[in-house]
This record gives C-alpha cells, structure tokens and sequence, in this order.
C-alpha cells in the first residue's frame, strides 16, 4: 500500500495537490446543491406567503 | 435552417433552456467523474517519471487543466456577458453569473498546486512570477465580478447588468495585465530559470492524462454551469408560471384563485 | 464646450469650499509614509530602496480613497439625470467630471509627490521622471476611478467593492509608473515604461468614459 502512493519523497506535493482539486471540485458540488436548494426553498416560502 | 433559428430561440427562453439542459445535466456529471478517475490514476500511477522533476511533476495533471480552465471559464463568462449586455437575454445572464464561482475555485486550485509545486521545485512556495500573478490577478477580478453582483441582491436584472459590464472591462484589460506583467517579471528577474513549462512534453503517456483531465474539468464545468444556471433561473423567475409548474406549486395556486 | 467646461468648474468650486477634499489624500499620504520608516528602521539605504514603489503606492491609494465621490453626490439629488435629460453627452460630462477630480486631488498629487520623496530618500535623478510618469498616470487613476464609481453609485458602502473594482486596472499602470522611476533610480532610461504609460493614458481616454456611462446609465434605469 505504501509504495502505491511512494512519490520518492514528493508525496506531500504531489498528494497535497490532488487532495485540494479534489476537496475544491467536492465544495463545488455542495454548494451548486445548497444554491438549488435555497432556490427552491425561498420559492416555496414566498408561494406560500402570496396564498395567504 | 429554420430548426436552427428556432433552436435558438429555445435555448434563449428560460423555460425550454432549464428544459433542455435537464437531459444534458447527468451524462456531463458521469463523463466528468470517470474522466476525472481514470485521469487521475493514469497521471498519479502509470505515467512515466519525469527525468528531470521526477514524481513532483505529476502535480500538473490537476493543475495544467485547472489553469486552463481559470482562463477559457473567463472567456466563455465574458462572451456571456456581452450578449446579456447587448440583448438582454437572461439566460446569457445565467450563464455569466454561473460561470463566476466556478472559475475562481479553479483559479483556487491553480494557485493552490502551483504554490505546492514550486515549493520543491523553486525552493519557495509563493513567487512573485508572471504566471502566478497574473493569475492572483484574474482571482481578483472573479472575486470583483462576484462582490459586484452580490452587493445588489435587491435587483437582480440591473445587478445582471452592471455585473456583466464588470465582466467585458476586465475581459478588455485582461490582455494588457497579462502582458504587463510578463514584462514586468522579466526586468525583475531575468536570472531565475524557470524549469516548469508543459512545452516540453512529447512522450504520449505523460499527454494522455493530461489531455484526460482537460476533457473531465471541461465536462464538470458543464455540470456545475448549467446546474448553477438553472438554480439561478429559478430564483430570478420566481414569478412566473413555469417556475411554479415545475416546482409542482401550479394546483395549489388554482385552488386559491377559485 | 463651455456647459461641460461649467460642470468642471462646479465641481472644482464645490471642492474649493470643502478644501477637506484637496488636503485629505495628502495628509493621508504623509501618515502613511510616516509609518515606513518606523516599520522598516529609519536607514537611508533601505528606505531610498523602496521609496520608487512607496511614493506611487501612496500616490495610488491617496487617489482611491477619494473615488467613491466622484458620482455620488450628483447621482443622489439628480443632477446626473439633469445633464442626460438636458441632452449632455454623458461620455463628455465624464470627461469633465473626472478632469475636476484629476486637479482637485490627481495635481496636488503630482506637485506632493517630491516631498514624499524627499522623506524617502528617494535617488535625487530620479524626480523628473518621478513627476513625470504621476503626471501621466493621475488622470488615468481619475478616469478608472470614475468607472469604478460609477459602478457602485447606487451602493451605501461600496468602498471596498470599488478597490476590488479597480485594483486590477491599475495594476499595469503601477507597472510602468513605479517601474520607470525605479529605472531611472537604478541609472537606466525610463523611455520605454513613459512611452507605455502614454499609451496607456490614451486608451483610457478613449475607453472609460464609455464605460463609466454605460454604468450610469444601467444605473438610472
């Protein structure tokens, strides 16, 4: 396992690297989902206001 | 041709567009993410070892197609906004406003594996080379675009606009930053040998992950635009029937009116 | 010609009567530059060393603080709309606008400049060109400054939008300015980075105004 990830002394770059693409790429995709989400949300709240 | 006129005009309408761009949102999610895997591996795992960086140029797989990306995001942010400017199309105006957070969290990760690349390859994590400032720069200018229309929540359309003409000011200066800087950093630092350059790549196995890669981010950023686009049309066109439609708000609203 | 010459005029007598507007940049400038020596030890090496940068980033920031006015008054009680209403070009009422803007705070700017030197040690070759190149890009910080207000005219606090704005645009302006003084310290020709500068100027003359009415004009709406 260890030599899988051996980068010859490079491993915290290298990996660093490929954690933050990784981890920014995953934030992206929560937030565009909490953006449809809040849409949908203040839709809803507003529909429901104007019925009122 | 007159399929090709009215595609257009289906495209520009918000309902047909949030329609359309439904079918288009899982494929480029799936291409993405198994370009993404299989770039990844290919790049960290199979790749051949550099001669003369060794296994500390394997940071390009991810970074080389996120600077790519920072920049063609710009451009295709700034065509979006000349058309929102010029014909008030809102779905252009969707697709600038879309295009913003995306681009700066690529603009994010450039900066960020570029400082971990230059730690072992310049000695330092942060150098005030052209490359990286002009990129701190073009962040800057995402964040600008962004504050720009955030400081005006209570009107959307006019935000769209003044956003949008943010976008095509820093799209025309765009050049001239670049290029002054370049010059900049070659009176300051003529001496420093700059050993990172994707020119020299001619060996197929080292290209092909890189290539992978440039096609997944192209491909999420496809995903996350058009899925940010739709959210946005939703909250801009909260008014309007099709919104309520598809929300399933439409029957409720009936019963109210009888 | 004399009715924008006239909206120069009104501004540049609103200015006189404050006077708050001509002096603030400059003393604003003299406590910052205060601060360098006692931050970086009062050494004359070290302080002429950085002086070419220090005294245009002071000239630079002197000027944005000074931007957010450029509209705002005029926005609010509706004088802007006056002009468009009375079939003034709105590009040209810019031009004047920030040209009153350029002599209440751009020239002052320019004729303090040595002064800032001197407290820097700045290499004594290099004031011509230190003159010079300020004389060259204030109008160039008073123009984008008029885009970066007009933008955010319609904002209670848009100050810090309105760096975020600019800071950009100014970036190879300060290129070249900082760097043909820095040349000329150093003994070499500053042509180049003056003849850029220029250029520079040029295009935001032709350039800006368009834009910061483009601005206005979405604004009104």
């Amino acid at each position: 396992m260890n030599e899988l990830f051996n980068m010859n002394g490079y491993e915290f770059y290298v990996w660093g690297s490929v954690v933050c693409f990784v981890c920014v790429v995953l934030l992206d995709m929560v937030s565009l989902k909490t953006k449809k989400k809040q849409a949908e949300r203040k839709i809803k709240a507003m529909h429901k206001r104007a019925k009122r | 041709m007159n399929k090709l006129i009215r595609l257009y005009h289906q495209i520009g309408s918000p309902p047909s567009f949030y329609q359309i761009s439904g079918y288009f949102l899982k494929p480029l999610l799936s291409l993405a993410i198994v370009l993404f895997v299989y770039g990844l591996i290919d790049g960290l795992f199979f790749a051949p070892e550099d001669y003369q960086q060794k296994d500390a140029y394997r940071i390009m797989f991810v970074h080389v197609p996120s600077a790519w990306m920072s920049m063609f995001i710009y451009a295709l942010m700034g065509l979006a906004a000349l058309i929102t400017f010029v014909w008030r199309i809102k779905v252009a105006e969707a697709v600038m406003m879309a295009s913003a957070p995306i681009g700066a969290a690529f603009t994010v990760i450039t900066l960020i594996t570029g400082m971990l690349w230059g730690k072992p390859m310049w000695g330092t994590y942060w150098d005030w080379d052209a490359r990286m400032t002009s990129e701190l720069i073009l962040l800057f200018l995402y964040i600008g675009v962004m504050a720009m229309y955030s400081a005006f929540d209570d009107d959307p359309r006019k935000a769209a606009r003044l956003t949008a003409l943010v976008v095509i000011i820093g799209l025309v200066n765009l050049p001239v930053i670049h290029y002054s800087v370049y010059w900049w950093s070659s009176i300051h630092q003529g001496s420093s040998v700059k050993i990172i350059g994707t020119s020299g790549i001619k060996d197929w196995d080292m290209l092909r992950p890189l290539l992978v890669m440039a096609l997944a981010t192209k491909f999420y950023y496809g995903y996350s635009m058009l899925h940010r686009a739709r959210s946005y049309l939703l909250k801009t066109e909260y008014k309007k029937q099709w919104v309520h439609l598809i929300l399933g708000l439409h029957e409720t609203k009936e019963k109210t009116n009888e | 010609m004399i009715r924008y010459w006239a909206i120069c005029q009104r501004d540049l007598l609103a200015t006189w009567r404050k006077k708050s507007g001509i002096y603030q940049p400059l003393v604003f400038q003299l406590l910052i530059v205060t601060l360098f020596p006692l931050g970086l030890g009062a050494g004359a090496q070290t302080l002429a060393k950085i002086s070419p940068a220090v005294v245009w980033i002071l000239a630079l920031l002197g000027t944005l603080i000074t931007l957010e006015h450029i509209f705002k008054d005029d926005f609010e009680d509706g004088s802007l709309a006056l002009y468009v209403r009375a079939g003034l070009s709105l590009p040209m009422a810019i031009i004047s606008k920030a040209l009153a803007h350029w002599i209440t705070t751009g020239l002052p700017t320019v004729l303090f400049a040595p002064i800032i030197g001197i407290l820097l040690h700045l290499p004594e070759t290099a004031y011509g060109v230190l003159m010079l190149s300020l004389l060259l890009a204030t109008p160039i910080f008073s123009l984008l400054g008029a885009v970066g207000s007009a933008l955010t005219i319609n904002l209670r606090s848009g100050a810090l939008l309105l760096s975020v704005l600019v800071m950009p645009l100014l970036a190879p302006v300060l290129i070249f300015g900082a760097g043909a003084v820095l040349e000329t310290a150093l003994g070499n020709s500053a042509k180049g980075h003056l003849l850029l500068l220029s250029g520079a100027l040029i295009l935001t003359i032709t350039l800006a105004p368009f834009a910061a009415a483009a601005a206005i004009k979405v604004n009104m709406e």
